[in-house]
């Protein structure tokens, strides 16, 4: 935790709290414009096929754990591009935080699969 | 941002007409309707009982429901044409005199009336092997329609008890079947309603001068009397509207009332409404139901059987299983009365 903390405060020094933030916006716009589409065909297919939602919602966790990767592959471009000399350990500290929602996101699913969705079916 | 921007700016600049193609495919509405297999849901979820504590339920009782969807978009009304399982129609009229919330409001009134038949049906058939049992409930009558000349269209809503209107003369009416005989046309009208919340409130409404009508449609119902029931249940708040599980809602019921548990660990679902004699009704959707319960894998699925050739579901159920390669053997039970399902899960007993 000390190390990775220490990671990001290293990025933040290099690159600037602006430019991280602006990374992080143009990555989530860039990302949100490609997933975007996908969420909503699966939303849809998903109301037609109801018969099928478990399929689908683990296809839409998957969906989401991909939305993650591109999210912090286009962030690491964008900080690359940015300051293509940099030191900072920025790529090893994105893919940690990538990594671990990666995680959180799959738990999060399987969770709605097994529990959430079963409930609210009433 | 300006760095990806500038990084994909070909791909930008040559993907956003398809892009805008596709977000109108994903987007836009039409007037059609799409109706496709949806779920079972345990009735256990929705109703519950303190009673027969120690009794332990093997099986499951549920409901089947179908996915209706109206107005969808392009791109739905796509993936219900290639479904072999969905059907595709124009709008039905419900949907062009309400809005889609407005359904929905109708759709989980019915239900609310369903469900306190079957509370009504199954307590008095397990009352009779147990003296313990007994319910009460009165007669009601609700607000299940609107038309749009109504007169405070938005105030009075969907499921509002009607308590009296007062018509010519002063006469106080608390039935609405002499509401008719006792106003004039072009008139305005007190009619008193409450609110789920028991609040009450008093509108004048115009019986229109060109319609002849009031523009507002009454249900009557039973509504059990939950100081006056014993054992006490609970019901839970539901996702799913309509009267079509109003069989498999008493089924369950009773079988918490009772002794015995009648599932014998099987996979019950199936679909009909249930009348306050026990009766089942016709329902609509029984092709999308049956592919329900057959991807669900149910042990059995009572259908109605109403010995009417036109109307009939379990031939319709036979159709749609011959059309689908489904064997109905042993499976698809036919019922006509809720204890028809008794019956027939007790036959199954002193089989083994």
């Amino acid at each position: 935790m000390k190390q990775w903390i220490l990671m990001w405060k290293n990025v933040y020094q290099e690159f600037g709290f602006k430019a991280v933030l602006d990374a992080f916006l143009g990555a989530l716009v860039f990302s949100f414009l490609v997933m975007g589409p996908i969420y909503v065909i699966l939303v849809e297919i998903m109301i037609v096929l109801f018969y099928k939602v478990i399929t689908l919602a683990l296809l839409l966790t998957i969906a989401v754990m991909f939305h993650n990767v591109l999210l912090h592959h286009l962030m690491r471009q964008s900080l690359q591009l940015k300051r293509p000399e940099a030191q900072s350990p920025y790529r090893k500290v994105l893919w940690i935080d990538m990594a671990i929602l990666s995680g959180v996101f799959l738990v999060v699913g399987v969770l709605v699969v097994l529990v959430w969705i079963p409930m609210w079916i009433v | 941002m300006n760095e990806l921007l500038k990084k994909f700016e070909q791909a930008v600049k040559y993907l956003f007409i398809p892009y805008l193609a596709l977000m109108f495919l994903l987007m836009y509405p039409i007037e059609y309707y799409v109706q496709s297999p949806g779920g079972l849901s345990e009735v256990e979820r929705l109703v519950s009982i303190d009673y027969q504590s120690d009794k332990k339920i093997e099986g499951t009782i549920s409901t089947t429901f179908v996915m209706g969807i109206p107005k969808p978009t392009i791109f739905q009304f796509l993936v219900g044409y290639f479904s072999p399982y969905a059907d595709l129609s124009v709008l039905p009229p419900s949907y062009q005199t309400y809005t889609s919330s407005e359904v929905t409001q109708i759709s989980y009134q019915d239900k609310f009336i369903s469900v306190n038949a079957a509370i009504i049906v199954a307590y008095l058939e397990a009352q009779k092997s147990d003296s313990n049992i007994h319910i009460a409930y009165d007669y009601r009558t609700m607000v299940f329609g609107k038309s749009s000349y109504l007169s405070h269209y938005n105030q009075i809503a969907f499921g509002d008890e009607f308590v009296q209107v007062v018509g010519d003369g002063g006469v106080v009416l608390t039935s609405t079947s002499d509401v008719g005989l006792h106003t004039t046309i072009g008139e305005t009208y007190d009619f008193t309603f409450r609110r789920p919340n028991q609040e009450t409130y008093t509108l004048g409404v115009l019986k229109n001068p060109e319609t002849g009508l009031f523009g507002v449609t009454f249900k009557g119902y039973y509504l059990v009397d939950k100081t006056q029931t014993f054992p006490i249940y609970h019901e839970n708040d539901t996702t799913i509207g309509g009267p079509s599980g109003g069989l498999l809602q008493t089924l369950s019921i009773y079988n918490m009332l009772v002794e015995t548990d009648i599932t014998r660990g099987l996979k019950i679902a199936g679909t009909g409404t249930i009348d306050y004699q026990g009766n089942v009704g016709y329902i609509g959707g029984v092709k999308q139901k049956i592919i329900t319960a057959y991807e669900n894998r149910v042990d059995v699925f009572f259908i109605p059987y109403l010995n009417d050739v036109s109307y009939d579901n379990y031939l319709e159920a036979l159709n749609v299983c011959e059309a689908y390669h489904i064997d109905p053997e042993g499976w698809l039970i036919p019922v006509s009365h809720f204890t028809d399902c008794l019956d027939y899960l007790e036959s199954l007993g002193d089989g083994e």
